[in-house]
């Protein structure tokens, strides 16, 4: 669902899989990944500052839209760099390895993006994409309420006809909205007469407030926040897709393309904790040994790396099946997330334990990550929520019809 | 029949009717495999999945890559009308449609 269809008369791709090598160092210096890398290695002394005063400078945000990196992989006539799979992932990577915060904003923005380049008409692509490409909008993706996290199903927002013909209100309470401090636009999750259904809500309109959320377990810099909708009047041409589709097609388009995002943001997250290990390990001296002469560290050391390894191949199958468009691509990318997540949440707890007291100080990076991992187990679409799909395709492979409910019910008694 | 083949007869190649119907058929034998392997559940080519609650918040996102990639075609935005995709016999008609064939009698 993203860049690399080549169906004919689809919208124009990404650049296919020539970006399959995109990994830092062998692509050429004018590409989106060098640029990413260029950004985060300039940005990396701040994020420590970011998290502690929970924003994101609008320089930095700047830098990024600048650099064509909010929404990268849409394609040129939007405004975009029509970066293939792998580059976003290769992306995501080096702007997750300095701040989630950071890489946040690119999953958002794009995500959003995402779902309107697949799911937008004609005329919503062209009048949306191009600001979402430039940063001229920056957006958000309102899904999440009190009584619907995992279960996006159940969403009590309403989107109702407001009876003139030409608008609709939106009425409900969206939480957990990153950027949504400052976000100009939310896709927002709402039913239309029990239906699901999409809409974008400029936040500048009448009834839309906004609660800023501080000081959370992680992603401390993403200006989150929880927005209500008293309803908000909108004209009918924000709806995206038709009413009963909006969890189904564009929630799920969004969210398929965050979860890629997301994981290759892990990756990031798990290599830099890694490097940091390792260099801290070899490093630090106690009782005249360096800590690296330590088995038990070695050990640390060896698994967080190879785990770290693994996530970041699953992520690039992730990204040759996105480039395929493939039908197995949805699968793969939870699959990667799963993966990315389980190991940035890993190698920065290790990582951590291998810098001691260090790992603890309030500008260290191991730590920071070390919060954010445990968020990235938990958003798009939690671990256990994860093995249940990959389950279900596991069992899918086996080919044995599921039981008839009757069955089903006689054996869980 | 191969992929390649049926892609032909899917864009209508030959442009008479039984080709049509043998192109359809063979569209539906490959949706109803699908779809009895994605819902694991025989699924009939009038069976509405949707509605006997066989699909996962996922399925909908599957099934269109699947059409998509199968058939060589996109889905607009325009072709999601709730209907098109609620049975194999429907995704037939979507896919003749979409790729031009000539009309087609529903098989059972
Ligand atoms: C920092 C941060 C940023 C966020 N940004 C956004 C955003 O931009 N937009 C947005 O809409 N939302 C956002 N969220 C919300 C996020 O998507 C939800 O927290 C997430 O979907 C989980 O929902 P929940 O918190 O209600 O947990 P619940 O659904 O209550 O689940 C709690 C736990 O129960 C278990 N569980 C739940 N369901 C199942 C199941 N079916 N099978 C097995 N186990 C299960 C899992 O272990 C899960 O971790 C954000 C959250 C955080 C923390």
């Amino acid at each position: 669902m993203n860049g690399g269809r080549s169906a004919p008369g689809g919208r124009e791709a990404g650049r296919g899989t020539t970006g399959a090598a995109g990994a830092a160092g062998s692509a050429a210096a004018s590409s989106p990944v060098a640029a990413a890398a260029r950004l985060a290695a300039e940005l990396v002394p701040h994020a420590a500052r970011w998290d502690r005063e929970g924003a994101l400078p609008a320089e930095a945000r700047k830098e990024v839209a600048a650099a064509g990196l909010l929404a990268p992989d849409l394609p040129g006539r939007y405004g975009g760099l029509g970066a293939s799979p792998a580059e976003l992932g290769e992306i995501c990577a080096h702007l997750g390895g300095v701040c989630s915060a950071l890489r946040g904003l690119v999953t958002v923005q794009s995500m959003v993006a995402a779902a309107l380049n697949r799911w937008g008409t004609r005329e919503q692509r062209a009048r949306w994409l191009p600001q979402l490409a430039s940063g001229e909008l920056i957006a958000g993706f309102a899904a999440t309420e009190d009584a619907a996290g995992s279960a996006l199903a159940e969403v009590g927002t309403r989107v109702e006809d407001a009876g003139d013909g030409g608008h609709v209100t939106v009425t409900g309470r969206k939480k957990w909205i990153t950027f949504g401090q400052d976000a100009h636009v939310l896709l927002v999750l709402g039913k239309d007469r029990g239906r699901p259904s999409a809409v974008l809500v400029e936040t500048d309109r009448e009834g839309v407030s906004r609660e800023p959320v501080g000081g959370q377990l992680g992603m401390r810099a993403a200006q989150i926040a929880h927005v209500g909708m008293d309803a908000v009047r909108v004209p009918r041409a924000n709806l995206v897709a038709p009413a009963g589709l909006g969890l189904s097609h564009v929630a799920a388009a969004a969210l398929d393309h965050g979860r890629f995002t997301v994981a290759w943001g892990c990756v990031g997250m798990a290599e830099a904790c890694v490097a940091d290990a390792a260099a801290h390990a070899a490093a630090r001296v106690q009782g005249d040994e360096a800590l690296a002469g330590h088995q038990a560290v070695r050990s640390l050391l060896a698994r967080a790396a190879v785990e770290t390894a693994g996530a970041r191949e699953l992520a690039l199958r992730a990204a040759r099946f996105r480039a395929e468009a493939a039908p197995g691509a949805v699968t793969e990318t939870i699959v990667a997330k799963y993966a990315a997540a389980a190991a940035a949440a890993s190698a920065s707890r290790d990582a951590v334990q291998v810098l001691g007291s260090a790992g603890c100080e309030p500008d260290s990076r191991a730590g920071r990550h070390f919060r954010d991992a445990k968020v990235m187990e938990i958003i798009e679409g939690a671990q256990q929520v994860a093995e249940q799909h990959i389950a279900e395709q596991l069992l899918r492979r086996s080919g044995t019809p599921r039981p008839e409910a009757g069955a089903r019910q006689a054996e869980a008694s | 029949m191969s992929d390649g083949d049926i892609r032909e007869a899917a864009q209508g190649g030959t442009g008479d009717a039984a080709a049509g119907g043998a192109a359809a058929e063979e569209i539906t034998r490959q949706v109803t495999e699908f779809l009895t392997a994605a819902l694991r559940k025989p699924v009939q080519p009038d069976d509405d999945y949707f509605a006997l609650g066989l699909a996962d918040s996922l399925f909908a996102l599957e099934l269109v890559t699947f059409v998509e990639s199968r058939f060589s075609l996109t889905v607009e935005v325009e072709d999601l009308d709730l209907d098109s995709f609620r049975t194999a016999n429907r995704i037939t008609r979507f896919v003749l449609r979409k790729t031009g064939s000539p009309e087609f009698t529903e098989t059972q």
